[in-house]
């Protein structure tokens, strides 16, 4: 309880609060441009804050990540083109308010929808990650190590495309985590004599590569599309409060969705706002109404979007496994101020742990009035064209790879990812599993050689504890689910109850 | 490319990689052998896998109507690309001043993504930006080359 305290006066602080405060801004812009995703901000951003208190760093973050959900609704409404792959479900209603004149509605109904889930994943995350992150204390290496096999199975097996594809990627991350010094044996591994690699490679430069090259990259790709003439803002923003109270049923259900799907590794915004409109329509008297300009519609996807980021940041920080590709890259801003994740983060560096809960709850605040007066202005930013984009995210890139270790290498290693997720996109490997091996990596060898040696060499180890036999079944059944055996279990036992 | 040659040329080069460090893992200790060899077994499976899956989709998609794709400008990419990779290797001789607004000016003008005096314009503006930012501001290094 004393550490809740301290974390609510830590992040009352004047400088806190600015960063809070400046973080939400930035994120409610860049989410509302088109092309520009909240992952790749917070990696561009990640090299700022590692001049900072890693409290504060770590808080600014979060609430770029959390601004950026509403951001992105901006012109999902507006121009029907969502700033994130998150507000894709907000355009099905959110665009034919705005061309019913009823622009400012939409967009005070998704920043309220917005505030309501986003407070109620923050109280979930302020709720459930202290207790799980006690129960994560108790675990040894044997169930760390079945922690990180089903953190990088489930990542992998449920990202977007092929679930080969995600394991795949995910496996490949591990293995480039293992380059340089073996902490056991202390020998050099696949460094091939480069003194570089001695070090290992920093999974903070390549994320920022990963994730920030190949968007700038396919900016490139194609002309910038003829704009879209932008609906204006000329009715009132807010809902009333009749409004509130008719779609508040869906708003909380949208809610209770998102902290779910974003407690899934693998799963985000992206799923969260599709099965929030669904199940908001499902549930609905008026089904027909959605699509047509229907303020519930809007309600239900951006309910479900911002509450994806308290629950993606539980399994995060209580267990060290990132529940989304953006904390991945938050998890990133931890490790660049030398904090490993895992339980400890509940222990050992609780203070920023609970900074950075309560700065979630708080971006909420900052979202709602700053979404009131920055949402017009946002609007003009959405103008900026593509080409303009790409050459400034590249310095970004560069820059902010080269401070983090004064390091003209770092920055050549970062634009070698960079072009790799170029391609591993064209062929429809997903890259944030890749990221999340990286992270996992180290972990996962540790707790192995630990097990093994407690074990004598036995790997029976894992199957003994039961928590750890759990995990790896579930880890199990989601590799499985991915290949053709299931599909024709399946059939097989349709065929059964026929 | 096709995308079947593609999906072959990615599992050809996964494969390679998982059987460069798989021998190289002989190498090593065995306490630190054991899970690399074992992640290399697992992507050699794995590639493998993604092959036959590309395979078993093309023929599948060959049965059904063929999906046009939006072209791509592939030499501007190319282009751009060789832009970053040579921003990078002068930076650190001749220093962020130089280099930046440089590679800014001829990457928007190359682009044609604005006029050229909107292009000088934002490119010094952000050069300054940059640098308030992480050097007056975050007190983190940036490099200086000639200017240091």
């Amino acid at each position: 309880m004393n550490e809740i305290m301290i974390g609510l006066l830590n992040v009352v602080s004047p400088f806190n609060l600015l960063v809070i405060a400046s973080g939400t801004g930035l994120g409610i812009f860049v989410g509302a441009m088109p092309g520009l995703s909240a992952t790749m901000a917070i990696a561009l951003l990640l090299p700022v804050t590692f001049g900072m208190d890693p409290a504060a760093g770590i808080s600014m973050l979060a609430s770029l990540y959390m601004g950026a959900m509403y951001g992105g609704s901006i012109s999902a409404i507006l121009l029907r083109t969502p700033g994130t792959p998150a507000a894709a479900a907000t355009v099905l209603d959110g665009y034919p308010m705005a061309q019913q004149g009823r622009a400012g509605k939409a967009l005070g109904v998704s920043l309220t929808a917005s505030l309501i889930g986003g407070v109620i994943s923050s109280i979930a995350l302020l709720t459930i990650a202290p207790v799980l992150g006690k129960v994560a204390l108790s675990f040894g290496p044997v169930e760390l190590f079945a922690i990180a096999v089903l953190g990088i199975t489930i990542i992998g097996s449920l990202s977007s495309g092929s679930p080969i594809k995600g394991i795949l990627s995910g496996v490949v991350g591990l293995m480039i985590a293992l380059v340089g010094m073996d902490p056991i044996s202390g020998t050099p591994r696949f460094t091939f004599g480069q003194m570089y690699l001695f070090n290992g490679i920093s999974f903070i430069i390549a994320l920022i590569g990963l994730f920030s090259i190949p968007q700038a990259l396919r900016l490139v790709e194609k002309d910038d599309a003829v704009k879209k003439a932008v609906s204006s803002i000329k009715d009132k923003m807010l809902p009333t409060f009749k409004e509130l109270k008719s779609m508040i049923v869906t708003i909380l259900r949208s809610s209770v969705i998102g902290v779910f799907t974003g407690l899934i590794p693998g799963t985000g915004g992206d799923t969260a706002c599709w099965f929030g409109y669904n199940e908001a329509k499902r549930f609905s008297k008026e089904k027909e109404k959605f699509g047509t300009g229907y303020p519930e519609g809007v309600a239900a996807a951006e309910a479900a979007n911002n509450a994806v980021v308290g629950g993606a940041l539980i399994p995060t920080i209580t267990l060290g496994i990132p529940g989304s590709s953006a904390t991945a890259v938050l998890l990133g801003g931890l490790m660049v101020h030398g904090i490993m994740p895992g339980p400890t983060l509940m222990t050992e560096h609780s203070l920023i742990t609970y900074t950075l809960i309560w700065a979630v709850l708080l971006s909420n605040v900052f979202m709602f009035l700053e979404g009131l007066v920055l949402t017009r202005a946002a609007v003009s930013v959405t103008k900026i064209p593509n080409l303009v984009l790409a050459p400034i995210i590249i310095i970004l890139c560069v820059i902010g790879s080269f401070t983090i270790n004064n390091s003209i290498i770092d920055v050549f290693v970062m634009v070698f990812f960079g072009i790799l997720g170029y391609f591993m996109d064209k062929i429809n490997i997903p890259t944030a599993p890749m990221v999340v091996g990286m992270i996992l990596g180290m972990m996962l060898d540790n707790s192995m050689n630990q097990s093994l040696l407690m074990s004598d060499g036995s790997w029976m180890i894992f199957l003994r504890t039961p928590v750890s036999a759990i995990l790896l079944l579930i880890a199990l059944i989601s590799v499985l689910q991915a290949t053709p055996l299931f599909g024709f279990i399946k059939k097989r036992l349709k065929k059964t109850t026929i | 490319m096709n995308n079947l040659a593609k999906q072959g040329l990615a599992s050809a080069i996964t494969l390679i990689l998982a059987i460069v460090l798989y021998v190289d893992s002989f190498n090593l200790p065995p306490a630190a052998a054991s899970l690399p060899r074992a992640l290399a077994w697992i992507i050699i499976v794995l590639s493998m896998a993604m092959f036959a899956e590309a395979w078993y989709k093309e023929r599948k998609k060959a049965k059904v109507n063929q999906e046009t794709k939006e072209p791509i400008r592939i030499i501007r990419v190319l282009v751009f690309t060789s832009m970053i990779i040579l921003y990078v290797a002068l930076i650190k001789p001749l220093g962020y001043f130089l280099v930046t607004p440089l590679f800014l000016i001829v990457g928007m003008a190359y682009l044609k993504a604005t006029r050229l005096w909107k292009a000088v314009l934002i490119a010094l503006g952000f050069t300054l930006f940059c640098y308030f930012l992480f050097v007056m501001f975050l007190h983190l290094p940036i490099p200086m080359g000639l200017f240091s």
